[in-house]
């Protein structure tokens, strides 16, 4: 089936122009901004014109094929692009690329997301263990233990003890505990451990 | 501040008063219920804005506690849409949210919230203020 896809989206590539796509991204028409994402999907040279358009795009229907535009044509730099939207002010936007991320190379997106795990805003800290959540990676449960382990915000740690509810192991249990202890004076805190306890434990 | 959307609590016509609750982390949907029902509330759970709409559609609430960043549908679209339909204009909505600078509270209000949290919130004030919320105490007394 995506072999079939690719060619269809290749064809139509070839078929039009593709400066006339380029061009169309900044067309007035939705529509044509929509068409023109859509065949320009899976085409890496394109990632920086979609990402830029993506960056201002104000219609749903067409961020969202911005969105799966991007997240088909995979590589370091279509993962970079939707890395940077975790600092956008649009929540529909930032979602968005959450998702994205979520569903792309594994390895690709985990060398990018590990370092923000560190970035000094705890939202974008937040919005990179969103990514983890899903991202079907080995190592993404033993990034979330160090985060327990480390990080003085308590909003990051609750975050990082959903995703080990998910996919962590009983060996992380000692850290939980552990992350419980340091943040004792939220309820929620002690509510999430014992939750993602009973969970891997 | 204008453009908050006017209370009009109790909109189930049931004695229990009926909370949906709006977030993609199971984790914080467990712990808003156990509070919440503690509380007196019914509850009903949300994985994110579009599944709240067609909750919304199907029952009534006296209550939304909606999150922010959600897949599908984030909680400003959810609030934004919510307010205008006509069920859903005026049911009291509480947003919390991890994220605390004053632009976050300001776009929560423009989209339809009446009260803005920051997470993590305290079981006594999610208690207290979803209460407040729903018509079930008044400031300064007993309902």
């Amino acid at each position: 089936m995506g072999l079939i896809r690719s060619k269809l989206v290749d064809e139509g590539v070839a078929a039009a122009d593709s400066g006339q796509l380029l061009d169309d991204l900044e067309s007035t028409d939705p529509a044509a901004r929509r068409n023109a994402a859509r065949l320009l999907a899976g085409q890496r040279d394109s990632v920086d014109a979609l990402a830029d358009r993506l960056r201002v795009e104000s219609e749903p229907s067409v961020v969202e094929t911005l969105l799966t535009a991007i997240g088909r044509t995979d590589g370091p730099r279509a993962v970079s692009a939707l890395v940077d939207l975790l600092r956008d002010e649009d929540a529909a936007r930032r979602n968005g690329a959450i998702e994205t991320l979520q569903e792309m190379d594994p390895e690709v997106v985990l060398q990018e997301i590990a370092g923000l795990l560190d970035d000094p805003d705890s939202d974008v800290r937040i919005f990179a263990l969103g990514v983890l959540h899903r991202l079907r990676h080995p190592s993404a449960a033993c990034l979330a233990r160090r985060v327990i382990a480390s990080d003085p915000h308590v909003n990051v740690c609750a975050a990082a003890v959903e995703v080990l509810a998910e996919i962590g192991t009983p060996d992380m249990v000692a850290d939980l505990e552990a992350v419980a202890g340091r943040f004792r004076t939220e309820p929620f805190m002690a509510f999430a451990v014992t939750a993602a306890i009973k969970r891997i434990a | 501040m204008s453009n908050r959307a006017t209370l009009k609590p109790a909109t189930s016509n049931s004695a229990v008063p009926h909370v949906l609750i709006v977030d993609d982390a199971a984790t914080i949907r467990m712990f808003y219920r156990d509070v919440l029902e503690a509380s007196g509330f019914d509850v009903d759970e949300a994985f994110n804005g579009l599944e709240a709409l067609e909750k919304m559609a199907e029952a009534s609430y006296d209550l939304v506690i909606v999150d922010v960043n959600m897949p599908r549908m984030d909680g400003y679209t959810f609030l934004s849409r919510l307010r205008c339909q006509a069920e859903g204009a005026g049911i009291p909505a509480i947003m919390i949210s991890t994220e605390a600078k004053d632009t976050d509270r300001q776009r929560a209000f423009a989209a339809g919230a009446n009260l803005y949290l920051v997470k993590p919130v305290k079981p006594d004030c999610l208690a207290h203020h979803a209460r407040l919320m729903a018509g079930q105490i008044m400031i300064g007394g007993a309902a």
